[in-house]
């Protein structure tokens, strides 16, 4: 685990609730993307790209089941980025 | 419906094939009973940044062998393949120009990306010199997918047909064909040239790529460890013919069209449906007239994705029960040809209902428990084929599954 850098965080926060979606302000870390927030493969699929263009990186596709919440997506795009 | 006029039948005289595993029935025939795969490294556009170079093209395309009237500038690698089949397909049926002339017709094209490769060029140019005037007006002149058909009416000189281009994606070619069974049996024209047309293409890679059901290993339909499609190209067209036409003229016979069905799963866009599926097939059947232990294989949509192949099986199992058809993807082999691939499909069909074996479901080693099929691995089995049933589903949700029977009486 990452030591999270808040203003990271709070960028990644912004591009899932455009992406899948949902109101930022309710946007909680630890909400469920597909049970709780009604996301589908196909938006966390735009969320991997989008993180991808925000931070030059590339993302495994395999790493997107891990995807499922705020914070897993953090953890994810800081290990591609290596932060 | 018992007091119903009998409809008209519709019976295939006429075959045109472009795929990356043969050209011309023959070569494609040959193909089919061998397991050939297509998979060859992309020439067409730059992979780099992709990781991974890989698709079914065709390598020996000679489009100045069967495209005469129309100058080749006119059409995109999409349009070259649709006219070129639709060529080998006339004359396959044994129909001649003159034959042609101003007899009514349906000519339909089906395509999932149409000329998109051209697009990308252009964009390509718009984007080196930062200036859309830098765009090849050339081939500016040819992206709009209508003319995939359009076309053809120009290239045979066939003026009184209604030409039209279906944009129902991955199931087009079942589309089309049904579109022109439909024309037949209303008596409407007597005469159809269906099917479907799609060129290897950098957005339809770089769309599967993104959805993470691209293949970095070979098209694997039905095995435990499947990992998606290539992207491929082709062209499968087909001459459909009232069967009082075909007999007047004494044509050849492939197979006999026996019905059609469509589904909607007005669902998901891209997550394929088990009842949506299973809804097409029920409808094919019952409007064939033929009941489901009659069907003796199905070539299945079978893209080699983890989503499709199970959902696939499943919706197949739901109709047919614990002991369904033997059940083969051709994709094995052609990897996914988008818009021509349910036409060369339904062409596989009429060869394995002719000629007697039902083509193998090539890469394969260990089926997915979850696909409880006999998918005839590796190796084409002789077997006497009388109905086949040709299934596809695309995009957006949309399901065309076709029946075809061997032209008996």
């Amino acid at each position: 685990m990452t030591t999270v850098a808040p203003e990271r965080l709070s960028r990644i926060r912004e591009i899932i609730a455009e992406n899948i979606d949902v109101d930022l302000g309710t946007l909680s870390d630890t909400a469920l993307f597909i049970d709780e927030l009604g996301a589908d493969s196909l938006k966390l699929i735009d969320v991997l790209s989008a993180l991808e263009m925000e931070y030059s990186i590339v993302i495994d596709m395999n790493e997107l089941p891990k995807m499922v919440n705020v914070e897993a997506t953090y953890q994810v795009t800081a290990a591609a980025a290596g932060w | 419906m018992s007091t119903a006029p009998a409809r008209r039948r519709v019976v295939l005289t006429g075959f045109g094939v472009i795929s990356s595993i043969g050209t011309g029935v023959e070569e494609y025939t040959a193909g089919l009973r061998a397991g050939r795969s297509g998979a060859r490294p992309i020439t067409r556009f730059d992979t780099e940044g992709f990781g991974q170079d890989v698709a079914c093209e065709v390598p020996d395309f000679e489009p100045g062998r069967w495209i005469r009237n129309v100058p080749l500038d006119d059409m995109g690698r999409a349009g070259q393949y649709a006219v070129a089949a639709a060529r080998m397909a006339v004359e396959d049926a044994g129909l001649t120009e003159a034959d042609l002339g101003e007899r009514p017709a349906v000519v339909t094209v089906g395509t999932t990306d149409g000329e998109s490769h051209d697009i990308a060029l252009l964009l390509e140019q718009e984007l080196a010199a930062g200036d859309p005037e830098a765009m090849d007006p050339v081939l500016s002149r040819r992206i709009n997918a209508g003319r995939l058909s359009t076309v053809i009416a120009r290239e045979l000189r066939m003026p009184n047909v209604e030409a039209t281009t279906v944009t129902t994606a991955c199931a087009a070619g079942n589309y089309s064909i049904g579109y022109g069974l439909d024309a037949i049996r209303s008596g409407e024209v007597d005469l159809a040239l269906c099917g479907g047309a799609d060129a290897v293409c950098r957005k339809a890679f770089a769309l599967f790529k993104r959805f993470g059901a691209l293949t970095p290993d070979v098209v694997r339909p039905f095995d435990k460890d499947r990992q998606g499609i290539l992207t491929g190209e082709g062209a499968g067209i087909l001459v459909l013919e009232s069967l009082e036409s075909a007999l007047a003229r004494g044509a050849r016979i492939h197979a006999e069209v026996l019905g059609y069905g469509l589904s909607c799963d007005a669902a998901h866009p891209t997550a394929p449906n088990r009842d949506g599926i299973a809804r097409g097939i029920r409808l094919a059947l019952d409007d064939a007239g033929v009941k489901r232990e009659e069907i003796d294989f199905i070539s299945a949509h079978g893209t080699g994705t983890k989503a499709n192949d199970k959902t696939e099986s499943a919706a197949i199992v739901d109709v047919y029960g614990d002991s369904p058809p033997r059940t083969v993807a051709v994709k094995s082999m052609l990897g996914h040809s988008m818009g021509a691939a349910s036409a060369l499909g339904a062409i596989a069909c009429g060869i394995a209902i002719e000629e007697g074996f039902i083509p193998p479901t090539i890469n394969h080693r260990e089926t997915d428990p979850d696909c409880p099929l006999d998918v005839v691995p590796n190796r084409a089995v002789e077997a006497d084929v009388r109905i086949a049933q040709n299934n596809s589903s695309a995009f957006a949700g949309n399901n065309a599954v076709l029946i075809l029977g061997t032209y008996g009486e």
